[in-house]
This record gives structure tokens, C-alpha cells and sequence, in this order.
């Protein structure tokens, strides 16, 4: 079924439900995730996060969502009825880096839908502000 | 200025954006990426970033003008007054020891209500409503005083997000938890 997974964006990918799991193809991992299952353990960028026993996250061959969160320690919510799931970061991480001062990088939409890149204002002096209609 | 709005559509920013006439940019987080990376539970919220993409003044509820002062009880004039300082003139408005310890720091719930939030309004999309409905109300259970899941999720459910009684309850929570997000004096 048309499962979406959302991470740091939005993926759409073929996936299955299997009671309250939801699985993905192990290949589709990439693809729906950012992740990738290496010798290593699971990678995404330059991170690594050291996995005990692969065959865990796997069900009939298929990767399962809940699992894959567990895993890396992210915060996951997976409706299996529905095909979505959602991961967050741990809030560890996020921490270390709002604590250490570093403004992300982060690319959204303007209101044409161009894509726009807060690093491309680098060397400029930035007020950000966050706002809402509501 | 770099604006964020965080909302669901392009269509619910635009009229703002067209009558402020806004020059600089203006994006739309209708999934929360930047608003999580940034650790923004609230609006509006001003984060200083310098040239090297430090944050010299991390996330702390600001405004514009006193309009709605009653309300939020926070003058505009420190802050402008500051930040004209920090333009002009290259005036740090705190230490890196300070801005460290000023800036606020997620939870685990709070980041698992955001992944609540997020499924929430992909079902919403999908015209999932109840289904919808159910995860916004864990997200809101998890982290009861982030204005952009709960008083955002009031929006999206189509209630008054400044007069619903669970508006007006998760503003008294808000204000009993000692007006978080809220952070710099």
C-alpha cells in the first residue's frame, strides 16, 4: 500500500501492513528514510549508529518501521492502519546542537514553492522569525 | 529577517505577507522541519544568527510592536533597541556562557510529539480527519504548551484558536508551567 514516511521530509514508498506493523522494502530504505543498512550498521550522512542484530528489523525480508526506530533511538510513531509513520530525532541530538549554538540548515518552500536554503544567507547577519497565520 | 511562517498552506501566509509588503524572505514549514531543527515550540519566536551561522540569541518569544501587549506582557523596545545595537554596531546581545544557557532544550515527549503532529497532518491531508484528530491529541498530551502542535493542531481542526476552551485551557497550563518558550528576559 501507499505508505508515507516522514523524517526530516516528506517520502511516499510501497509498503506493507502486517497486523499493527508497517513494513517497507529493504531496498526502498533509502529512499523512504535517508537511512541505509551498511556492514557498519545503519548510516545516514556521515552518521553511523551501530546495530546489534540487523535480522531484528526485519520481517519477511521487509523492514519494519517500529523496529527501525527502536534501533536508532529515534522517536517514531508508526499508524500502520493509515500507512504513516513519522521519526523525529532524539532529543539528545537535537540538544547538543542547539546547546552548542549552531544554527541548522534547513531548505522549505517560499510561497511560490521555490525551494530556498537558509545557508545561502551566510556571511549576513540573520533575525530569524518564526510566525504564524493562527 | 528570514521568516518562517509555520503553517499548513502557502494561501494561509500570503495575506500577511502582502500587507507587511515583506522584502526579505519568507518560507512556510507546514511539517515542522525547521521549527524542529530550531527547537521553536512558539509564536513568534526570534532567534539571532550571525554571519558564521552562530546563534548569538537563541529561540525567545519577541514582537514587533506592543499591539498585543495585554496579552503577552512582553515590550518590543529592549529587544529592537538591542538588536539595533547587534546590527549597527557588532554589540554581542549576550555571552556565549549566556546564550548556552538561554537556549531551550527539547525532551524526548516533546520530540515524540512532533512525530504525532506529523503523521497527523499527513491523515489530514488525506481528508483522515478522526484519524487525525487522534494523533494531534497525543501530540498535545505529550507536549501540552508547544503552540505549534497544540494551538496549531486547534487551527487545523477548524476551532477558534483564540477563544476554544482548549485554547483557553492550554493557555492557563502555559502560563502555570512558568510561560515556556518564553526564555530570555
Amino acid at each position: 500500500m501507499r505508505t508515507v514516511v516522514v523524517t526530516d521530509a516528506v517520502r511516499e514508498v510501497d509498503g506493507r501492513v502486517d497486523g499493527d506493523r508497517l513494513l517497507i522494502p529493504s531496498d526502498a530504505l533509502a529512499g523512504a528514510t535517508g537511512w541505509e543498512l551498511k556492514p557498519q550498521g545503519l548510516c545516514r550522512g556521515d552518521v553511523c549508529v551501530p546495530v546489534g542484530d540487523t535480522d531484528g528489523l526485519l520481517v519477511d525480508g521487509m523492514i519494519d518501521l517500529a523496529s527501525l526506530g527502536a534501533a536508532l533511538h529515534w522517536p517514531t510513531v508508526v499508524d500502520a492502519p493509515e500507512g504513516v509513520a513519522a521519526m523525529t530525532e532524539p532529543a539528545a541530538d537535537r540538544a547538543a546542537v542547539l546547546a552548542a549554538l549552531e544554527a541548522p540548515d534547513f531548505t522549505l518552500p517560499d510561497l511560490d514553492g521555490n525551494p530556498v536554503t537558509f545557508s545561502t544567507f551566510t556571511g549576513k547577519k540573520k533575525l530569524l522569525v518564526a510566525w504564524a497565520s493562527w | 529577517m528570514f521568516a518562517i511562517a509555520v503553517d499548513e498552506s502557502a494561501d494561509h501566509a500570503r495575506p500577511w505577507v502582502e500587507e507587511g509588503k515583506c522584502t526579505f524572505p519568507v518560507v512556510y514549514d507546514r511539517d515542522r522541519v525547521a521549527v524542529e531543527a530550531l527547537g521553536i515550540i512558539n509564536v513568534p519566536t526570534v532567534l539571532w544568527i550571525d554571519e558564521h551561522n552562530r546563534i548569538v540569541r537563541p529561540q525567545d518569544a519577541q514582537f514587533p510592536n506592543d499591539n498585543l501587549i495585554a496579552f503577552h506582557g512582553r515590550a518590543s523596545e529592549g529587544h529592537l533597541d538591542a538588536l539595533r545595537r547587534w546590527v549597527r554596531d557588532g554589540e554581542a546581545p549576550l555571552t556565549i556562557d549566556e546564550a548556552r544557557a538561554g537556549a531551550r532544550l527539547p525532551s524526548d515527549d516533546e520530540q515524540l510529539a512532533r512525530a504525532h503532529f506529523r503523521v497527523g497532518v499527513q491523515l489530514l491531508r488525506a481528508d483522515k480527519r478522526e484519524a487525525a484528530l487522534a494523533h494531534f491529541e497525543t501530540a498535545g498530551e505529550l507536549s501540552p504548551i508547544d503552540w505549534t502542535i497544540r494551538r496549531a493542531a486547534i487551527a487545523l481542526r477548524g476551532d477558534d484558536p483564540f477563544f476554544s476552551p482548549e485554547f483557553i485551557e492550554m493557555f492557563q497550563g502555559w502560563q502555570e508551567a512558568g510561560r515556556p518558550g518564553y526564555n530570555l528576559a
